[in-house]
């Protein structure tokens, strides 16, 4: 059946779409599994050579949510207390007073996650997982559409601290943007002819209030119990694998099924199918399956292999 | 030209049209149940038992198994992931305990079934054991190595039941069944490698056009020896290593049906005990009719010409009680009133009486004659006593063997009498003189008895005891050669085997007799001008010899109809040529007729009357053949090298005398059997040949087309399974088009892969139907005209179109980069 999605929503990410898609060209795929992301409330890992749009989308969307932006350019001298702010003495009125970090905004940037030293990265655990933060045994909390956008460069190594599984886990997705076609690449150069294109002018299309309430909406979309078993099959799978130290965690399956939730959603159904869940795997489990991106895309499509879909 | 120009690409499908061999190991087994059931029907006495015995167990397989699928999915959660070793083994030892269970539970029934008297004999318990324990199998096939173990179970018992059985149908359904297993065997192999593959790449199997070749000439020969070949032959040879036939050295099974060995066993009749009537009654016949006359109860006594009596011939009492007297005293029954001291037993005596004429043990079908005849007068054969019996009778000469007497017969054995065998007669209420012996008898042997003078040829060319009859409970081993008429069509003219002589023969074959041979005449009021006209069309461009006598046999079977309501007619000249004239009449006519086509055709014939014994005469209980006077039957038998008498069998109905052949006579009698078949029917053989090519290179479409019977046949029976019929129906043409959907894979993600603007209101209704609790209901019409709207586009063409395109694209982007 097909869910009557409502006008507003439906109108909302059909604009979502058009700007993205107009600030990032040709990679709709990419920009439907980041909205998909977003509707999911999970947070988001781009995986990327340098200069291929990861910094462009995430301004872009920043702004076509109206979200307060902000952006830590991680290196390995930046300190935890650079992310979540930190207390300053002051001398007027003789108190201590908090000085919020990035980490206390709509949309954070965390570019290069991996050159910042684990300690820094750690930071970020609780914001993510729990969106609070605590300094100074003092918890504050953040908004609820808090949502983080990292980026990583596979290539350096140099003086680059990978993400421990932990980390990682806290992401919803890990997504490779790649190089775009040639007939975008041209298209992409005539943009750019004369003014460049600020994103900074982009309208916003979702506020805030509103993406809380589709994602309270992908919350609710059913997952049938056939269904449901087939996503434990599939995690047992990755479990199984003789190729995999550690499979889906319970967590990640959560996410998985959050995922499907939020493309179902996107698809204008209120239940998901296995399309939903074949569909979001490979951004799902890219962050937790380790290995070289090749070897990782032929796991995930063993692990699919193996499993029969319900309702065959 | 490139290397992959060499090869033919496989089709890139799975051999299964859907996902998952449980159907079709259960479809195999189904087939077992059914070959093995047949042959079974034929031997059982009590069809409902069988039924009984089936349904019980078919139900006690079903609830097992569904135990068991519950148990195992509990286990794991889930069909088709690999599960660990230890959860395997349970699997394997939860298997091996139900098909225990199930073959101890049918030893024991079996066992109950024989203490009611309807058991099975031991192989066929053997073969039923392997079928249940099989089924079993097949329906637990989800446990780990439970479908190959079901298949090997299933095939074994098929190819035993094969080389038992000769029936054509068993046959036919084991040549389906081997066809059918190595499909299975052949999508078990498939999706072991499509495991191994990814999805979404090339799977192709890279096939030599010598490997197709190969493969298709081993199945084509497999079924061939299933269908023909091994029938007979193996059936006899594996009587002997199974202790069912009931006849065998060692252990003999009360619940054997069929078959009664192959006489090895025969090697004298020591101290033969009886447990048979005597009976003394005397027979009076003023006619002296023959030994047919008096047995068959078929066709009523013989018509004779009324003759005008004064009185009627009576024996009065005292006459009758000389005439017992006599009787008894020449049978050597007389009694004294000394007995034997010693214990009596403490049995009662019962009164045994038998209305067997005689009973034999050896194999069946054979027969035994007891007359012979050589005059016929248009109405009656007489056996007329001449001096020109040619072929002289071979010498009887006793001799020792095996430390016992026999008595031999003087003559060489010939290049057309190759194989051996033995039987044990023992006399019983058949009261003559005449020996009833086997063709081509050898030699014979009687307990005790060594006097040359015993036996003698009498004038007509049988042998006879020197007295009145041979005393019943007589018990005669006799052993004999067997023809190969294989041989002797090859030979055709027999006389060339004599290699003792190098006569240079100056007549034909069929003129090997004097002119005034007894053998040769014809009555003189027979219509020779019609029964050589029946001759020369029925040996019309037949060498003479052999070929020629077989085909006037042949002529006799084919043209005229078995028919019991025979009147004599007074008007008609001649009895052969009523029979004629009527196309048909009893049984001693074929062979009345059969004969004096025979001897027209100048081969010189006899006619004997005696007994065939058929398997139907075969009784477990006493382990021998009975042989009543049902058995009475008369067959002509020709000479045509002037040494032995061949027996032929014109009548309808009756078994062709038994020989041997070998495995290549077989298969080219079979060959050329075969090209008769195209030769005399080109035109349908050349329809049948266009059929098969036709089916073979659009096998896959015709299965698709079956599928789409179906969904209407659903349609209008069952709309509510519409939607999953929809559903394998298309399967099956992506299966036919040679792009097989993979259970992993979704079929909206499978079939929009042919067109991306598919209508999306089946997948709609298929994603509704099954992941979504509350759905909504649809009217038949709207579902009939959703599936059908995905039918249209997803036809068998368009799915191959695409797919031809698609790879056509990847070959061309390899070119490009290599």
């Amino acid at each position: 059946m097909i869910v009557d999605m409502q006008a507003e929503s439906s109108q909302m990410l059909k604009q979502l779409r058009a700007q993205l898609n107009e600030s990032l060209v040709g990679k709709s795929e990419v920009i439907e599994m980041v909205i998909a992301c977003i509707f999911a409330n999970g947070h988001l890992l781009f995986d990327d050579l340098p200069g291929l749009g990861k910094t462009t989308l995430s301004k872009a969307l920043a702004n076509s949510l109206g979200a307060r932006y902000a952006r830590a350019q991680c290196t390995p001298d930046l300190l935890p207390s650079d992310i979540t702010g930190f207390n300053v003495y002051n001398q007027k009125t003789q108190e201590f007073e908090f000085r919020k970090g990035p980490v206390f905004s709509e949309l954070l940037l965390a570019d290069e996650i991996n050159r910042a030293t684990p300690r820094t990265q750690s930071a970020l655990l609780e914001a993510m997982a729990e969106r609070q933060v605590t300094v100074d045994n003092q918890t504050m909390p953040l908004p609820k559409t808090f949502l983080v956008i990292a980026t990583q460069n596979p290539i350096e190594s140099h003086g680059a601290y990978p993400l421990p599984e932990a980390q990682l886990d806290r992401f919803s997705i890990k997504l490779s943007i790649g190089y775009p076609e040639r007939r975008d690449e041209i298209e992409m150069l005539g943009q750019n002819i004369g003014e460049p294109k600020n994103n900074q002018n982009l309208d916003k299309v979702i506020n805030l209030d509103e993406l809380e309430k589709i994602q309270a909406e992908v919350r609710n979309i059913e997952v049938k119990d056939n269904v449901r078993g087939y996503l434990v099959d599939l995690a047992n799978a990755t479990r199984d694998h003789a190729e995999v130290a550690v499979g889906l965690s319970p967590r990640g399956l959560i996410i998985w099924q959050r995922m499907a939730q939020a493309w179902a959603f996107m698809q204008g159904r209120n239940f998901v199918i296995p399309d939903d869940i074949q569909t979001v795997a490979n951004p799902v489990l890219a962050l937790r399956v380790p290995g070289k991106k090749q070897s990782v895309d032929r796991i995930i499509e063993e692990v699919i292999r193996t499993i029969k879909v319900p309702g065959n | 030209m490139q290397r992959t120009d060499k090869r033919i690409v496989a089709a890139r499908t799975s051999a299964t049209p859907i996902n998952g061999m449980g159907g079709g190991t259960i479809g195999a087994v189904l087939m077992t149940v059914l070959v093995l059931q047949i042959f079974r029907a034929s031997l059982h006495p009590n069809p409902k038992w069988m039924y009984w015995e089936l349904s019980f167990f078919g139900i006690l397989s079903i609830g097992l198994s569904y135990f068991t699928r519950k148990w195992w999915q509990s286990k794991c959660l889930r069909n088709r992931q690999e599960v660990s070793r230890q959860l395997r083994n349970y699997g394997i030892y939860m298997s091996q305990a139900g098909a225990a269970l199930v073959f101890v539970l049918f030893l024991v029934w079996q066992m109950i079934a024989r203490a009611f008297g309807v058991g099975d004999a031991n192989e066929v318990v053997a073969l039923l054991a392997l079928q249940y324990v099989a089924f079993h199998l097949a329906l637990v096939g989800f446990l780990p190595g439970c479908s190959k173990a079901s298949l090997a179970l299933a095939g074994a018992t098929v190819f035993f039941v094969c080389c038992l059985s000769q029936r054509f149908d068993i046959s036919c359904i084991a040549a389906v069944f081997s066809i059918f297993t190595m499909w299975c065997l052949l999508g078990m192999y498939w999706s072991r490698l499509d495991d191994k593959a990814i999805d979404g790449n090339s799977k192709k199997l890279p096939l030599r056009r010598t490997s197709i070749a190969a493969t298709t000439i081993v199945i084509l020969l497999a079924v061939a020896v299933s269908v023909w070949l091994p029938k007979t032959d193996a059936a006899r040879a594996l009587r002997g290593f199974s202790p069912f036939s009931g006849g065998e050295n060692g252990y003999e099974d009360e619940f054997a049906r069929d078959g009664i060995g192959d006489g090895n066993m025969l090697t004298g009749g020591d101290n033969a005990t009886t447990t048979g009537a005597v009976d003394t009654d005397q027979f009076i016949e003023d006619h002296k009719p023959s030994i047919y006359d008096v047995m068959s109860e078929m066709y009523d006594g013989p018509v004779f010409k009324k003759r005008k009596l004064n009185r009627a011939v009576s024996l009065d009492a005292k006459t009758k009680h000389i005439h017992d007297l006599k009787q008894s005293e020449m049978a050597g029954k007389t009694f004294r009133t000394m007995r034997k001291s010693g214990k009596t037993s403490d049995k009662k005596f019962e009164n045994k009486t038998t209305d067997a004429l005689f009973f034999v043990a050896g194999s069946v079908p054979v027969r035994f004659a007891v007359a012979k005849f050589q005059h016929f007068d248009g109405w009656d054969w007489t056996a007329t006593e001449t001096d020109q019996t040619t072929p002289k009778p071979p010498g009887i000469h006793p001799k020792q063997q095996w430390g016992k007497p026999f008595f031999a017969l003087a003559r060489m054995r010939t290049r057309y009498l190759p194989g051996d065998r033995a039987h044990q007669v023992k006399m019983m209420r058949l009261e003559t003189a005449s020996l009833p012996t086997t063709s081509f008898l050898d030699k014979w042997h009687i307990d005790f008895v060594d006097n040359a003078d015993f036996f003698k040829w009498d004038q007509h060319g049988q042998v006879k005891y020197d007295g009145d009859a041979i005393p019943s409970q007589t018990v005669i081993d006799m052993y004999s050669f067997v023809p190969n008429f294989h041989t002797m069509r090859n030979l055709n003219d027999l006389r060339k085997d004599d290699r003792f002589s190098s006569n240079t023969f100056s007549k034909p074959a069929n003129q090997v007799g004097k002119a005034d041979s007894p053998y040769l005449q014809l009555p003189l009021n027979l219509p020779k001008t019609k029964i050589d006209a029946l001759v020369a069309d029925w040996t019309a461009s037949i060498e003479p010899g052999w070929s020629q006598v077989e085909a006037i046999v042949e002529g006799v079977k084919s043209d005229f109809k078995p028919a019991n309501d025979w009147e004599a007619d007074d008007e008609i000249a001649n009895s052969v040529t009523q029979f004629i004239e009527n196309g048909g009449g009893p049984s001693y006519m074929f062979a009345t007729t059969c004969a004096m086509a025979l001897r027209a055709a100048g081969y010189q014939t006899r006619l004997t009357s005696g007994f065939v014994v058929r398997e139907a005469d075969y009784d477990r209980v006493s382990k021998q053949s009975v042989v009543n006077s049902d058995a009475m039957h008369l067959w002509p038998e020709v000479c045509l090298d002037g040494r032995y008498w061949i027996p032929v069998e014109p009548t309808p109905g009756y078994p062709n005398p038994y020989s041997v052949s070998t495995v290549w006579q077989r298969i080219a009698a079979q060959f050329f059997a075969g090209i008769r078949v195209v030769q005399n029917r080109p035109i349908t053989s050349l329809l049948l040949l266009a059929l098969v090519i036709a089916t073979v290179a659009y096998r896959l479409r015709i299965v698709a087309a079956g599928w789409l019977i179906w969904w209407h046949l659903v349609r209008v029976v069952w709309p509510a399974g519409l939607l999953r019929t929809t559903r394998g129906l298309l399967d099956v043409r992506f299966w036919a088009a040679g792009s097989a959907r993979p259970a992993s894979q979704t079929i909206n993600h499978w079939y929009s892969q042919v067109d991306s603007q598919l209508p999306k209101g089946f997948f709609n209704l298929w994603n509704s139907k099954n992941f979504l609790d509350s759905r909504q209901a649809v009217s038949n019409d709207f579902l009939v005209n959703i599936c059908r709207e995905q039918l249209q586009v997803l036809t068998v063409s368009n799915i191959k179109n695409h797919f031809t395109e698609v790879n056509k694209g990847k070959a061309d982007d390899r070119r490009y980069a290599s």
